[in-house]
């Protein structure tokens, strides 16, 4: 159906108006005006430690990834998992195709989180005349942004095409070619092109007809087995190969890359233990929006007593990654002396993580890690700690060095254990 | 015998007084129902009797428990089967009724259950057609003999056979000694099957009634046509 210029602005327009009216209602007004504000605190110190071009740049690019992934959520919105009518369901109702629906998805999130960011981004370097910065990070956040959309549009047709277009990426993130910045305007443009002719006139939401045998649930840990069962059936094993193990190769070979070319200072085994416990904590999230867990309401069952069986659903799928991942990058960088300390600090980092997303939030995570005062409390809980044991793992041939790594895990420990006394005794958690 | 006992609960949503100051008894055997149009505050009363929602005033007393101060034990006690579909993804129901006999530390014959709703126990709960997740929901709620029964809109998408067998369900369940509080718009259904029926209107209730004495549709009407 084809539609005046002017009725494709007024879509627009209420597509902008309901992203903007669903975020203030994920966080408090207050926090959501005050975001710009710790941006461009981020953004001024940045500029002052000299490290604006590489971090925000980079920075830049994730975050375009990070909200151009609408192809995935895009469905999980189609199914309605949010209990939500969203304008991205029109087509069931309305002579209107999934393409333009999703076109007007990625125009909307462009000028939308461009806007949100970017003004404060702006201003600063702006303040600074740093001309070439901004130029560099819009490009940057472009290239994430569309690629992603790209990505996960082509995941909902086929996870392989998704991976093969990862391909193209990889140069960019780990600079093996000249840092041609015509090269990346041209990726972003073939990957938004590429992004739309993939999206689907029509998107058939799945009915499954597959019989699947019922298992045996038991007396003992029955929320465990559920969430078991919910990782298992719900796909998460290759939600886990494409949304983590394939990012943490790409920023192992990036830190990598910028740490023995660019600041001659590499990271060693044990401080990439530490970043594989960090990383972990995506799980967590995931495991908060495998299901709508709402029917616990109507049982006498706590939320701490979900947070529970998470954790161990967590800490089993946690190991299962840390102790290979430690184990080959030991064998690579020949370090098979650093491994039990390496062990000992993706484990503890992994777990102090999870402790601290629980306590700050509960069992909404995706949600409530927009609120900036969310976001600030569990960066401020969680960054120093890991800072401190990468930075220290660096130099762990200096004499203090391992003591300091000891006491940090010392101090996560301590604070693990408050965090779990405090989500224990947290009683306006909700389902 | 008083088995829930209600007084002066008051809630409020932001600048929306959902309930305002709402008190009733119900007696133990009784299906005492909660007539009201859409947004009369049945919903959210039905949620502070679960003690999923804390009522800002007022106290509830059902089946012996303060439920504002324990709602995990009230939750022991009784079924809910919520307005809006609650069941988990990625469960058969089979899986699903298993867990729920576990949470809940009994052992029933989910099996029977399973026929008696003619439930699949080879399908994943998202895979199920509304009526069939409805008719689980159900399932759910009685599977461990609960003393009361809170049924919010229960025959929502069941087809008329289905909703013949909820009711005779619901009709045995009392007949036994178990407590029903209904909430319905649907006049012909509570006039059908409730002993009692209180009239909500704007988040008060405007009557109580008997069914057997009066017509409760042209008291329906006037009770939420008054100011």
């Amino acid at each position: 159906m084809k539609r005046s210029f002017s009725e494709r602005y007024h879509l627009l327009k209420l597509f902008l108006v309901e992203e903007y009216r669903r975020h203030l209602r994920y966080v408090s007004p207050i926090s959501f005006y005050l975001f710009p504000f710790y941006i461009a605190l981020f953004t001024f110190l940045a500029v002052k430690v000299g490290i604006s071009d590489i971090v925000l740049s980079y920075g830049a690019f994730f975050y375009g990834i990070s909200v151009g992934a609408f192809g995935y959520l895009g469905i999980q919105y189609l199914r309605k998992r949010l209990r939500e009518f969203l304008l991205i369901n029109l087509p069931e109702i309305l002579p209107i195709s999934y393409k333009e629906t999703f076109l007007y998805l990625y125009l909307r999130d462009l000028i939308y989180y461009s806007l949100l960011m970017g003004i404060s981004v702006v201003s600063v370097l702006l303040a600074f005349s740093k001309y070439q910065t901004i130029m560099l990070i819009l490009i940057m956040f472009i290239l994430g942004y569309s690629s992603s959309y790209a990505i996960s549009i082509a995941y909902l047709r086929n996870p392989l095409m998704a991976g093969l277009l990862v391909i193209p990426l990889i140069p960019v993130i780990v600079p093996l070619l000249p840092n041609i910045i015509f090269l990346k305007i041209v990726l972003a443009i073939a990957y938004t092109i590429a992004g739309f002719f993939l999206t689907p006139e029509e998107i058939k939401i799945p009915v499954y007809t597959s019989h699947t045998k019922s298992s045996y649930i038991g007396d003992k840990n029955p929320l465990v087995k559920k969430t078991f069962l919910d990782v298992w059936r719900s796909g998460m094993p290759i939600k886990l190969i494409f949304g983590y193990l394939l990012p943490l190769t790409l920023i192992i070979l990036f830190s990598d890359y910028i740490s023995t070319t660019l600041v001659n200072l590499r990271i060693n085994s044990v401080g990439y233990a530490s970043i594989f416990g960090f990383l972990t904590l995506v799980i967590y999230s995931w495991l908060t929006m495998v299901d709508d867990h709402t029917y616990l309401t109507l049982l006498p069952v706590k939320p701490i007593e979900l947070i529970k069986s998470f954790f161990i659903v967590y800490l089993i799928i946690s190991l299962c990654i840390i102790v290979p991942a430690v184990v080959a990058i030991s064998f690579a960088y020949g370090e098979i002396y650093y491994m039990p300390i390496s062990l000992l600090v993706g484990i503890a980092t992994s777990i102090y993580g999870f402790w601290c997303l629980a306590r700050f939030t509960g069992l909404h995570t995706t949600s409530l890690l927009f609120d900036p005062s969310v976001m600030v409390k569990f960066s401020a809980a969680v960054i120093p700690p890991n800072m401190l044991v990468i930075a220290h793992s660096v130099m762990i041939k200096i004499p203090m060095s391992p003591y300091i790594i000891a006491f940090a895990l010392s101090v996560m420990t301590a604070v693990t254990y408050l965090n779990y006394r405090k989500v224990r005794k947290t009683e306006n958690f909700e389902f | 015998m008083v088995c829930l006992d209600v007084k002066n609960v008051k809630k409020r949503y932001g600048k929306i007084e959902a309930l305002r100051g709402v008190s009733f008894a119900v007696s133990k055997g009784e299906i005492f129902g909660l007539l009201g149009p859409n947004g009369a505050g049945k919903t959210t009363l039905l949620k502070i009797l679960s003690g999923i929602t804390k009522p800002d005033e007022g106290t509830v007393n059902f089946l012996g428990v303060d439920v504002i101060r324990e709602p995990i034990k009230i939750r022991e006690r009784i079924g809910i089967v919520p307005e809006v579909e609650s069941v988990p993804s990625y469960l058969t129901p089979q899986e699903y009724l298993d867990l729920i006999c576990s949470i809940r530390g009994k052992k029933s014959d989910v099996k029977k259950y399973l026929e008696y709703f003619s439930l699949p126990n080879d399908r994943l709960a998202r895979d199920l057609s509304k009526g069939m997740r409805q008719k689980l929901m159900i399932a759910a709620a009685v599977i461990h003999e609960p003393q009361a029964l809170l049924l919010d809109e229960p025959l929502i998408n069941l087809d008329p056979s289905v909703q013949k067998d909820v009711i005779s369900l619901i009709e045995n369940f009392a007949e036994k000694g178990g407590t029903v509080i209904l909430a319905t718009h649907i006049v012909p259904l509570a006039q059908k099957i409730c002993d009692r029926v209180a009239i909500m209107n704007k988040g008060k209730i405007a009557r109580v009634l008997s069914v057997e004495d009066v017509d409760i549709e042209k008291e329906f009407f006037r009770a939420i046509s008054s100011p």
